[in-house]
């Protein structure tokens, strides 16, 4: 996968480029755009209750990697839902915009057998074939992404303030 | 404090989710693997039962801990290790790197590698604060722009987004 700055920069590009079409979608909502380009991610709680610990603790398999399928995801999301009581289908579309497209990039990295993640688990197992756009330590992705950021900043933020 | 009906509803609903992520994770952690879904076994494979997978399709990852033989230690999504001597990689590793390869498995914990990925290891703090750093980005927009309320146990935005000389004044007013 990426790294979680380049997730985050794409997702705050894009909803940056649709609040010109959008007008609702103010900083408070790119935010949740954000947010949704960071849950598939949350495996990492990992280092903190290792799925090695959960295993021996209660003697059944487990995987963390679970968060980064599409259903994982879908978990995380319908929490972020549930809590925010008086916006639940914005709530909703944006963390899956903000975590779409994080899945998406994370297709693109490149794997020694072409193949990526289950990103449509529980629905299929299924790995979807990976072009290999990209190494995750590879820094061109996050410069790509800083510089989309800035420059959809500059499109729609600072001409809006500047009345341009 | 007493808790209102929706916002026990909430506390339950989450409550609900939290323990179908878990059980999505149980279920996710025991699917065996499937290659001719693009899902072949891993290291987590080759460590519960190496014989049982002579002769097929891996893919396996760890570090390299030695360049002649070739080995990288893979671990296993429960922290179990095994050595695995790497064959036929053309590319130039360093002790510390990473290698993610495929291969087909050999006897005498070999696998004979038909095509490899490498991470070098001087890229791993790099990444690792990168993503703290998007982090702290998205905790800090986030406190700008949303709240929390734990009495009702509900998020919802600001009425006026957090400003840095709001918080100047703050501290003005102590």
């Amino acid at each position: 996968m990426a790294d979680l700055l380049t997730h985050v920069l794409i997702g705050y590009a894009a909803a940056t480029l649709l609040s010109r079409r959008y007008k609702w979608l103010t900083g408070t909502w790119v935010t949740i755009v954000m947010i949704g380009a960071l849950l598939p991610d949350l495996d990492h709680v990992s280092m903190i209750v290792s799925a090695g610990e959960i295993h021996r603790a209660l003697g059944v398999p487990f995987s963390w990697t679970v968060l980064q399928t599409g259903g994982g995801v879908l978990v995380t999301i319908l929490v972020g839902t549930v809590l925010a009581v008086e916006h639940r289908r914005r709530v909703f579309a944006l963390l899956w915009l903000g975590a779409g497209l994080h899945l998406f990039a994370d297709v693109l990295v490149r794997v020694p057998d072409g193949r990526s993640q289950s990103v449509f688990w529980p629905l299929t197992q299924y790995q979807p074939p990976s072009p290999g756009l990209y190494l995750s330590t590879d820094l061109w992705p996050l410069l790509v992404a800083a510089a989309l950021a800035f420059g959809s900043w500059y499109a729609v933020r600072y001409r809006s303030l500047t009345g341009q | 404090m007493a808790i209102d009906g929706p916002t026990t509803r909430r506390l339950v609903a989450v409550g609900a989710l939290v323990c179908l992520g878990l059980m999505a994770g149980v279920y996710y952690g025991g699917q065996p693997p499937d290659p001719s879904l693009g899902a072949p076994p891993s290291s987590d494979e080759l460590i519960a039962n190496y014989g049982a997978y002579l002769d097929q399709a891996v893919v396996v990852t760890g570090a390299v801990t030695d360049t002649d033989p070739l080995t990288i230690t893979a671990t296993s999504q429960y922290g179990e290790t095994i050595d695995l001597r790497l064959q036929h990689v053309g590319v130039q590793v360093m002790g510390g790197d990473y290698l993610s390869a495929s291969g087909t498995v050999r006897p005498n914990n070999t696998i004979a590698a038909t095509n490899t990925v490498k991470k070098p290891g001087s890229t791993y703090w790099r990444t690792r604060l990168l993503s703290l750093l998007a982090g702290l980005i998205v905790l800090g927009v986030a406190l700008r722009h949303w709240q929390f309320d734990l009495q009702r146990f509900e998020v919802r935005p600001k009425d006026e987004p957090l400003r840095i000389s709001t918080l100047h004044s703050g501290g003005d007013d102590g």
